[in-house]
């Protein structure tokens, strides 16, 4: 049985179960891709992973985990100005952060091909939102394909790099959630093993690459003609397809259809499988621009046709305007029920939303109601986390009516019970500002930001250098677990695993902040100590509050041969039933039994101790083995 | 032949793995499967769930409609009743009777247990305590795949390969232990697939 990492690589065909990000990567591979850059952001991750199994001397790309989005996107534009294939890939709200650069992309020759992966995130999974980016194509006069199942996602690759690399433009790989993660057995190709010379073949006449007053309409109208062009490409897409797998038959006297992109077009599929109709879906999967030609002879040749499309209402109001232009008598349904705007349309969803056009083909189904017997399990810090033992500890310190800035990260966990940290929320790196203008005009209460240390170099620092020049009264915690985390443990800048490590500290002295404190935070009473003294000092301070993420660390001890599992316990005779291991500092490990009495899981317990600080009475110890 | 399943459990529990060997098998028997889940957040301690769709005909869509599923395999009791939306009328629903407690509203285990019997077909199996008997604790996934797997529409011998596949590189030990566990699981179940 081969590696994965061998797989991935193998330059002979070969087919197997794999999921929706990693046959991204093997695509990239077989496309001869050259440059590929990201900042980590679920749900595209997983990409990376695949890239990196490769190990370095093997792989025939140069990668690279940028600071931001924005700067990943402005490396692959120079790169692909220099002739190379790239690719950068980003989560969903990744494109705001890269949208200052992005936007101009669409206007210029991206001479070696660019693909631009979205990882779009319907049902706001993993992200602050569920925001649909076919917007930003239209914005950014950037082609869009959106492939449904990890198969499509494979072909739509190379497709997109052909695509781009044909009309020099760059081009969208719109991914959703269920596409990135989904598994099934895909059939790849080769991959080419020609070397490539890293040739710079940079030429201002490959441009104009300057979009400044006088360049600036050719280069719109230059934008405006390509996409214009490439509907032609739309129309001949193997994207762009009917499926009829009832036939067309009429029914009562009608022919029905539907119009879907992605993932739901699937749903659709399955609920006419469910009733055997012989209705019509046009899947427009190379969805911008779409096929003008092609969905004005679907829509004539039916008498009704329902919309539907994950997100926004952009296909529904796109193709009402263009039926009213073509003067094409065709009854077009949309979704009535504003719900339906949100969330990924899976089966059941799709079913409604037809039901409630067709109520008589597809009657309205009974559901079994969900058990009342099954609480939320709240997304929560691991045990050991060096972040609980933060909160625990900086309450201490706060005033109960302190204003909370909470940031991106697993410290945004902070918001729920019992800690309730973080009290608002825009985007990464927003707490520094945000903090600063709680703290303007505010002589009564205190304010105090978080932000991880991912995120310090990601979007942090132009605010925090902001904080510093006004010298803005607030405190800012560092929350440095020494990690990306919550996305996987990706490697930043400061964590040394990249190049050298690029102190947070001795960026800050070297702004001038004042007030500079590093503690870490399992020493709990001196994070609170420090905490107060920088919410009593007056203008901007900062705390560091550090420990490794302990997920991370753990994985890495359980892996060892001497590893030996270790954990708490409370002592019977000594616990006063205070609860505030349970209560307060809340690890999950503690539990109450049915008699009030509060014992470890020993199956959750890392053994950390940073819960023993913490008890009034110091009930809770290592267990008595010494381990 | 057509099997929609819902996996179910709770972050880091391992459900990954259990989609591993089922995958296998499910491929190495020639069959078209689908899978769906969703990762980020859920890591973090939260409930977790895959779509795992197995067909001897191609799959449309990766995701099971509601009323569709056949079986929710569950490694966890609360969270196997968390999908009843999804199983169909004469699904199972087959999940290991251990809590995994990290929350503090957590039920009675003894309701949790009552909303599962009540359940038609249902299987609770005490999954924890078979692995720990045959000396491998860690293999209670293993134990959960065996007492689904004469629902499965694949050959146990399958399965076996699966665990090879996945276990091969930790050596014959390791692939024992779990192939003990898988058959135990089947044992336990058949007492109720009479």
């Amino acid at each position: 049985m081969k590696k994965f990492a061998d797989m991935i690589i193998d330059p002979e065909p070969w087919e197997g179960l794999i999921m929706g990000n990693h046959a991204l990567a093997r695509a990239m591979f077989e496309a001869g891709v050259k440059v590929v850059t990201t900042y980590p952001g679920s749900p595209t991750p997983e990409i990376a992973d695949a890239i990196l199994s490769v190990p370095v001397y093997k792989r025939p790309l140069h990668f690279e985990y940028a600071t931001n989005e924005k700067v990943a996107t402005e490396i692959a534009f120079g790169s692909t100005i220099n002739g190379h294939l790239s690719v950068v890939f980003f989560k969903s709200v990744g494109l705001n952060v890269a949208s200052d650069s992005a936007v101009q992309l669409g206007l210029m020759n991206m001479v070696g091909g660019l693909v631009i992966i979205l990882g779009d995130d319907p049902g706001a999974n993993s992200s602050q939102n569920e925001q649909d980016n076919r917007h930003f194509a239209r914005m950014a006069y950037i082609p869009t394909i959106e492939p449904a199942t990890p198969t499509e996602a494979y072909h739509a690759f190379h497709d997109a790099a052909e695509l781009s690399k044909k009309h020099q433009i760059p081009v969208f790989l719109r991914m959703t959630t269920h596409v990135c993660h989904a598994k099934e057995i895909i059939k790849f190709g080769k991959i080419n093993t020609a070397e490539h010379k890293y040739e710079t073949l940079f030429d201002v006449k490959n441009g104009p690459f300057l979009p400044i007053t006088k360049s600036v309409f050719p280069l719109k109208r230059k934008a405006i003609a390509r996409i214009a062009a490439i509907e032609e490409d739309s129309e001949n897409s193997k994207f762009n397809i009917i499926h009829s797998p009832f036939g067309s038959d009429r029914i009562n006297g009608k022919r029905l259809g539907v119009i879907s992109s992605s993932m739901p077009v699937l749903s659709i599929l399955e609920n006419l499988d469910e009733v055997k109709q012989p209705v019509d879906v046009m899947a427009l999967n190379f969805s911008y621009p779409w096929p003008r030609k092609k969905v004005r002879s679907f829509l004539k040749d039916h008498d009704e046709v329902i919309i539907i499309e994950e997100l926004d209402r952009i296909m529904e109001n796109e193709i009402k305007s263009f039926a009213y232009d073509e003067d094409i008598n065709c009854k077009i349904h949309t979704r009535s029920d504003s719900e339906d705007l949100m969330g990924e349309l899976g089966p059941e969803r799709t079913w409604k939303i037809i039901s409630e056009v067709w109520p008589v083909e597809f009657p309205v189904k009974e559901t079994t109601a969900a058990s009342s017997f099954t609480n939320h399990r709240i997304p929560q810090m691991c045990p050991g986390c060096g972040h609980r033992s933060a909160f625990h500890a900086i309450k201490q310190a706060l005033p109960a009516d302190a204003i909370t800035v909470g940031d991106i990260g697993c410290h945004s966990l902070g918001f729920f019970k019992p800690y309730n940290m973080g009290q608002m929320l825009l985007s990464m790196g927003h707490s520094s500002g945000t903090a600063a203008g709680l703290s303007i005009g505010n002589k009564t209460r205190k304010v105090l930001g978080f932000i991880g240390d991912s995120t310090f170099f990601h979007a942090g620092l132009p605010a925090i250098i902001n904080a510093v020049l006004y010298d803005h009264d607030f405190t800012l915690v560092v929350m440095e677990n020494g990690t990306t985390a919550m996305t996987g443990h990706q490697p930043h800048a400061g964590t040394g695993e990249i190049g050298e490590k690029i102190s947070i500290d001795k960026v800050l002295e070297s702004l001038g902040v004042k007030f500079l404190k590093r503690v870490d935070t399992y020493q709990q009473k001196k994070l609170t100590e420090y905490v107060k003294e920088a919410m009593d000092h007056k203008g901007f301070a900062v705390v560091i509050a550090s420990h490794p993420c302990m997920l991370k660390f753990m994985r890495g001890q359980r892996k060892k041969d001497s590893y030996t599992a270790k954990h708490v316990i409370v002592d019977q005779n000594i616990c006063e039933n205070h609860n505030v291991c349970l209560e307060d500092f809340a690890c999950p490990s503690f539990i109450r039994n049915d008699d009030g009495k509060i014992t470890v899981n020993e199956d959750l317990c890392i053994g950390d101790g940073s819960c023993k600080q913490t008890c009034p009475v110091t009930a809770i110890d290592f267990d008595k083995e010494g381990k | 032949m057509k099997k929609d399943i819902i996996l179910c459990g709770v972050g880091g529990q391992g459900i990954l793995s259990i989609a591993t060997v089922i995958g296998y098998a499910a491929v190495d028997s020639g069959l078209y499967l689908k899978q769906a889940e969703v990762h980020g957040m859920s890591q973090r301690g939260g409930d977790v769930q895959s779509h795992f769709r197995i067909s001897d005909k191609e799959i449309f869509s990766d995701l099971i409609p509601f009323g569709g599923a056949d079986m929710i395999l569950s490694v966890e009791p609360m969270e196997s009743l968390r999908y009843l939306p999804y199983l169909s009328k004469n699904g199972w629903v087959i999940t290991n009777d251990k809590p995994f407690n990290n929350i503090v509203n957590y039920p009675e285990t003894e309701d949790v247990y009552k909303q599962i019997k009540k359940l038609d077909n249902h299987i609770l199996i005490n999954a924890d305590d078979i692995a720990k008997e045959i000396g491998s604790p860690r293999s209670m996934n293993m134990v959960m795949i065996g007492a689904a797997s004469s629902f499965l529409g694949i050959e146990f011998d399958k399965l076996i390969e699966g665990i090879k596949f996945i276990f091969g590189r930790k050596g014959e030990e390791m692939v024992n232990l779990n192939v003990k566990a898988l058959e135990a699981g089947k044992a336990f179940a058949e007492k109720f697939n009479k």
